[in-house]
């Protein structure tokens, strides 16, 4: 008995241990907020019934006397009978605490919501801003921009197999299933760059199925938005010009896109902007000249069993094209 | 010791041709088990039904009711036979037995002869849609049933017309009867759902 | 403290005891065939029973390897032992094999070999047609390790979701012969589920009535039932992969109609079911360790039983709560969180009973008990956060990362597992005659209980940090090292455990102390004849006057009048048990690993090419007509 008391003290050392970076728990929306609450308030009645369960277990096994069955009900009946009671109040609060919780989550949007179409692929997240005028539309890939305090309307679709989106600290998780679509609301109140992963098995590189949600005050998403509706900025330099040959030359094109600049394959990420992203390869690796060019020679080093197939090139045209792709702010 | 309590059981019967038997149990938790199946089946049916805008879909149309309708008439039909069959058991009847088995297999070879054209009047084959694949799924495990359950007649009437007959016999005899009740009357749900359902839209 | 071993009553002074002559006319019409080739004729529900049990385990130590290798993998960040492809078909692997190849049958096993000494029969209804479960069952993990051996196994996860799983996304053999290992598995489970079924209902000794079953009997049979009701669903879903995948059937295509979602609804119907019938029997387990340890009956019989089937008509009301992240409406979400909290309520029923049960009896500290209270401490964990996770806002947080796959280990393991090695230890002297060693029990639990918590605690943690489920490696980044490395290290330390008891099972069989007929002072009828148990498993049939026939002053009765030159069993009513005919049953025979065989050929040739089925099939017809016509032959 004193061996099991004593390994029950191991998992509250580890906790400690581990420093107890909770990033579900570590909030920046009233959704996740309310869902860290109803956490919390389990955690704590639930671990009330532990101990008591496991208290009455060690008395039980190491009382001394039998219990005299005298004449008239046994007095462990109404034990049980208490016990159970006690059982059903507990769950029927968790259940009234849990429904209650479930609504506050999905609140409907605000009449100024921000709608942004996510689509799902293996093994990266196609990102759209829709909008009334062709032209505003945004189409990127594995980073978020969203406002500070403005409600966003997630639709989320797969092209492929069923992903799930997860961004830990902003909402639980909604899946992108094909064939139908589904949603989901939240609003940040923080600005920060918040990570996310897909969260449904899908194939061989779901490990590094990442992307980013970049919270940011509303005159900067503007901003951001206005300029990735532009174009892709011209070749600057000699270098760049050459870079930009070698992509549309090579079987870049057959699977990225960028605007304005004659490519306008579908299959991959966009990549019209790539160079304002923090990470590529879908939250994977850095945005750096060093990633970006290992990336390109051979992602499947990388993401093994990724649709990226290895790029041969002489080294001068790989950094020729790094340089340029580079540039696409 | 104390006196022991004893039961002299020398004096029960060594085989019963009801439902007192063992044999007779295991028949009915089979049959559990294969409504089961078509009662899993019923319900994907109606959930891709409940999901699609039109059901059937406009181009397939929905089955033929003719050769399905006196298909079925067929089967109910044989429902006599199958009692008949059951109450010769019973009564430890070899010649009728014989008989009866041989009738049960005619209606059955019957019903699955016209089974062909019931597959043929859905109209589709079970690969141009989520409709017809369903369809096909639940004609096709009933007539699996089918094929079961005169492979076992078959196999019955083959012992019974070169061997003597005992009462084990008999009461496979009675519950190829029971298994036969159980054909007819899952179909009658499952005729609805094919033949009919599409026809409400 | 020394073994309490009870003085072995002599073979002639058991109540059930006949004389030699008649033991040894038993004895000569219940043999079985002897020798190698006798292996494939025999009929002996034990005999069986110990089969599936034995080869439950090979499995088991399989699905440990495989978990092993993962948790070799994530010991730390940017592990390379084992490539994407690999690690898919290794999780997948170790997910099948535990659920569909370990955890299943060996409780299937358990129920077989002690239902029928339990309630005082001598052989299941259909021996025959028990034999063709073992064999099918044999023939799926054949299969299944065949695929994986040639690194073409499954690779989708024990559970498939459809688009993946399907021809687009998994091509290739390993998900065809996955939908078929169903086949096998759910049949064989079917198989046994039948038996035991009628076995309970119909088999009883004389004066068991419904309120004298034991109540390991009644976890037995209400899981058998749930197996009844729950398989039909994955045949239909594998059926309809399968078909998908080889036909070009549209069950899932959204593009013809189809729906990702009904493989969820249609597989998680029975998956969710699955997990008690797992579960249930090691619940009958606990109960049969504590009355023998406490040595008194358990508290609330009747509130025992009700809650068992509260649970197994609860347990098929909860599927939807592995999908709260596809979408649902509202209510239906608020639906199945309150069914699936509320099944805890039964389950603690059970709880407050067998503590109850426990209060002041002063147990015997043996290691069938303490199993049994390590059972307590990790189920309740596991249960916890069941309903933690039975909130949907909570669970769409938690779902699909490390917090459900520590739940889920938490529920299985303790729930299932930790009493299973209890049963083991308690019914071990009934099979083979020998108790296993205390010592190495007392090591076996104490280093299963540290490793598995070390294990699987941490994961809760990297749950809410944020690790996702099924993948192959992680950034150094992302804070997890630390709690993958410990989980890693208590794997190797269950790895330890699992060993420990491996020696102790190999050791106690050449040198474990010689078990009397009932080495616990147990309550129930198994402990009434021999152990191991002839093959007859009772000379004469007792005859019951209580809910603890051994313990009962009365002392027990004994049937007379049954012939011991045919192999006839007693079949009595199923309410009050009252006999009504003695029925003869088919004795060895090779006919069923004859039609296993040619039905195996026709589902694992169909994985590769579609007509075996159909060879398969015809093949099998004339075993049938073979069956039928040697049925004479007792």
């Amino acid at each position: 008995m004193r061996r099991v008391f004593a390994v029950l003290l191991l998992p509250a050392a580890l906790c400690a241990a581990a420093g107890c970076r909770y990033v579900t728990l570590d909030r920046a929306t009233p959704q996740a907020d309310a869902i860290t609450d109803m956490h919390w308030l389990m955690f704590w009645v639930l671990g009330a019934v532990f101990a008591l369960v496991l208290a009455a277990l060690a008395i039980a096994v190491s009382r001394r006397s039998r219990a005299p069955i005298a004449g008239g009900k046994d007095p462990r009946f109404f034990a049980v009978a208490a016990a159970t009671g006690v059982t059903c109040a507990i769950l029927l609060l968790l259940l009234v605490a849990s429904v209650v919780t479930g609504r506050a989550v999905s609140t409907p949007p605000e009449a100024n919501a921000l709608d942004i179409a996510i689509t799902g692929h293996q093994w990266w997240w196609e990102v759209r801003y829709p909008a009334a005028v062709a032209d505003d539309e945004v189409l990127t890939a594995n980073e978020i921009h969203v406002p500070v305090g403005r409600s966003v309307r997630l639709h989320l679709a797969s092209t492929d197999v069923i992903h799930s989106f997860w961004a830990p600290n902003l909402n639980g998780k909604k899946d992108l299933i094909p064939g139908r679509s589904t949603g989901m609301t939240f609003r940040v109140l923080r600005a920060g760059t918040y990570e996310g992963r897909c969260a449904e098995f899908c194939g061989y590189q779901h490990a590094h199925m990442g992307f980013r949600v970049v919270a940011e005050p509303p005159s900067e998403f503007e901003a951001w938005l206005e300029s990735q509706r532009l174009p892709a900025a011209e070749p600057g330099d000699a270098a760049r010009v050459h870079g930009h040959e070698v992509f549309l030359a090579g079987p870049c094109v057959n699977c990225h896109a960028i605007r304005g600049a004659g490519a306008f394959g579908r299959k991959g990420p966009d990549l019209t902007h790539l160079a304002s992203r923090s990470t590529i390869a879908a939250a994977t690796l850095p945005n750096t000249t060093g990633h970006l060019a290992g990336w390109i020679a051979d992602s499947q080093r990388i993401k093994p069993g990724n649709r990226m197939p290895p790029n041969v090139l002489p080294s001068g045209d790989l950094l020729d094209l790094v340089a340029y792709l580079r540039s696409l702010r | 010791m104390s006196t022991l309590r004893t039961l002299d059981v020398s004096e029960l019967p060594d085989s019963v041709l009801d439902s007192r038997s063992l044999v007779w149990w295991g028949t009915i938790v089979m049959t559990v088990v294969e409504g089961m199946v078509f009662a899993i089946s019923i319900g994907g049916y109606f959930y891709l039904r409940m999901l699609a805008s039109a059901w059937p879909p406009p181009r397939i149309g929905p089955p033929a009711l003719g050769v399905a309708t006196v298909n079925l008439g067929i089967l109910l039909v044989s429902a006599l036979p199958a009692w008949l069959l059951d109450r010769a058991g019973r009564a430890r009847d070899a010649r009728k037995v014989k008989i009866l088995l041989g009738v049960n297999l005619a209606f059955g070879t019957a019903f699955l002869v016209l089974r062909y054209w019931e597959f043929k009047a859905l109209h589709c084959m079970w690969n141009q849609s989520a409709y017809a694949s369903i369809q096909w799924t639940i004609l096709g495990l009933h007539t699996s049933n089918l094929l079961t359950s005169l492979l076992e007649t078959l196999i019955v009437l083959i012992y019974a017309l070169i061997r003597p007959l005992e009462d084990h016999h008999y009461l496979d005899a009675r519950l190829d009867g029971v298994f036969w009740y159980f054909i007819v009357i899952s179909w009658i749900p499952l005729y609805v759902v094919v033949f009919l359902v599409p026809r409400l839209g | 403290m020394s073994s309490p071993a009870r003085t072995d009553p002599r073979e002639s002074e058991r109540p059930t005891a006949a004389s030699e002559k008649e033991c040894a006319e038993l004895a000569h019409t219940w043999r079985e065939r002897t020798g190698t080739l006798g292996l494939l004729f025999s009929v002996d529900h034990k005999t069986i029973a110990k089969r599936y049990i034995v080869t439950a385990f090979v499995f088991f130590l399989l699905g440990g390897l495989e978990a092993a290798a993962m948790r070799l993998q994530l010991a730390r960040p940017e592990g390379r032992f084992l490539n994407p492809d690999l690690y898919d078909q290794v999780f997948t692997m170790h997910g099948t094999t535990m659920m569909f190849f370990f955890a299943v049958p060996v409780m299937l096993g358990i129920g077989l070999y002690l239902v029928p000494l339990m309630v005082g029969t001598r052989n299941v209804p259909f021996p025959r047609l028990n034999a063709v479960g073992y064999w099918f069952y044999l023939a799926g993990g054949l299969l299944l390790y065949g695929t994986f051996f040639a690194n073409r196994g499954p690779d989708a996860g024990w559970f498939a979701y459809v688009p993946l799983s399907g021809n687009a996304y998994s091509s290739g053999h390993g998900m065809d012969a996955w939908v078929q290992i169903i086949n096998f598995t759910e049949v064989s489970a079917l198989i046994v589920a039948g038996s035991l079924i009628v076995t309970a209902f119909k088999q009883r000794a004389p004066g068991m009535s419904l309120d004298r079953i034991p109540l390991f009997v009644w976890a037995i049979l209400v899981t058998m039932i749930m197996i009844v009701f729950a398989m039909p669903a994955v045949i239909f879903a594998a059926g309809s992969l399968n078909s998908d995948r080889s036909l070009g059937t549209h069950f899932f295509n959204p593009a013809e109609g189809g729906d990702a979602l009904l493989w969820q609804h249609a597989f998680w119907f029975f998956g969710h079911p699955e997990v008690y019938i797992i579960f249930l029997p090691a619940l009958g387990m606990v109960s049969s360790i504590l009355s023998a340890a406490c040595r008194r009956p358990i508290f609330g019989y009747t509130a025992m039983v009700l809650a068992l089937v509260a649970t197994a008509f609860l347990g098929f009301g909860l599927w939807v709560h592995h999908m709260f992240a596809v979408g649902l409406p509202q209510m239906g979400e608020a639906f199945f969180t309150a069914a699936s909290m509320m099944i805890a309520i039964p389950t603690g029923v059970q709880f407050f009973c067998w503590i109850a049960t426990l209060w002041g009896s002063r147990p015997r500290f043996e290691p069938p008990l303490v199993f049994v209270l390590g059972f307590f401490f990790t189920f309740l964990i596991g249960g916890l956060t069941g309903v933690m996770l039975a909130s949907v806002p909570v669970d769409l947080q938690v779902h699909d990362t490390y917090f459900v796959v520590a739940h889920f280990h938490y529920v299985l393991i303790g729930g299932a597992l930790f009493p299973l090695f209890g049963g083991i230890y308690h019914w071990f002297p009934k099979v083979t005659g020998r108790l296993l060693n205390r010592t190495l029990g007392f090591w076996n639990f104490a280093l299963l209980f540290v490793g598995f918590n070390l294990t699987f605690f941490p994961m809760h943690e990297l749950g809410f940090h944020g690790m996702p489920r099924r993948i192959y490696t992680y950034g150094p980044d992302k804070g997890w090292n630390g709690l993958n490395l410990a989980a890693s290290i208590g794997a190797a330390i269950l790895g330890v455990a699992v060993l420990l008891f491996l020696i102790n099972v190999v050791h106690s069989l050449r040198h474990g102390a010689r078990a009397g007929d009932d080495p616990w002072g147990a309550e129930s009828l198994e402990w009434a004849t021999s152990s191991p148990p002839p093959v007859y498993n009772f000379a004469r049939i007792p005859i019951v006057a209580s809910r603890s026939p051994l313990w009962d002053p009365e002392g027990l009765g004994a049937v007379t009048g049954l012939p011991t030159d045919k192999r006839l069993l007693l079949v009595s009513d199923p309410l009050d048990a009252e006999p009504s005919h003695r029925e003869e049953v088919p004795g060895p025979s090779v006919n069923p690993f004859l039609i296993s065989v040619t039905m195996s050929l026709g589902l694992i040739g169909s994985v590769f090419w579609l007509w075996w089925a159909v060879i398969g099939a015809v093949a099998s017809a004339p075993m049938a007509f073979l069956w039928y016509w040697t049925e004479e032959d007792r």
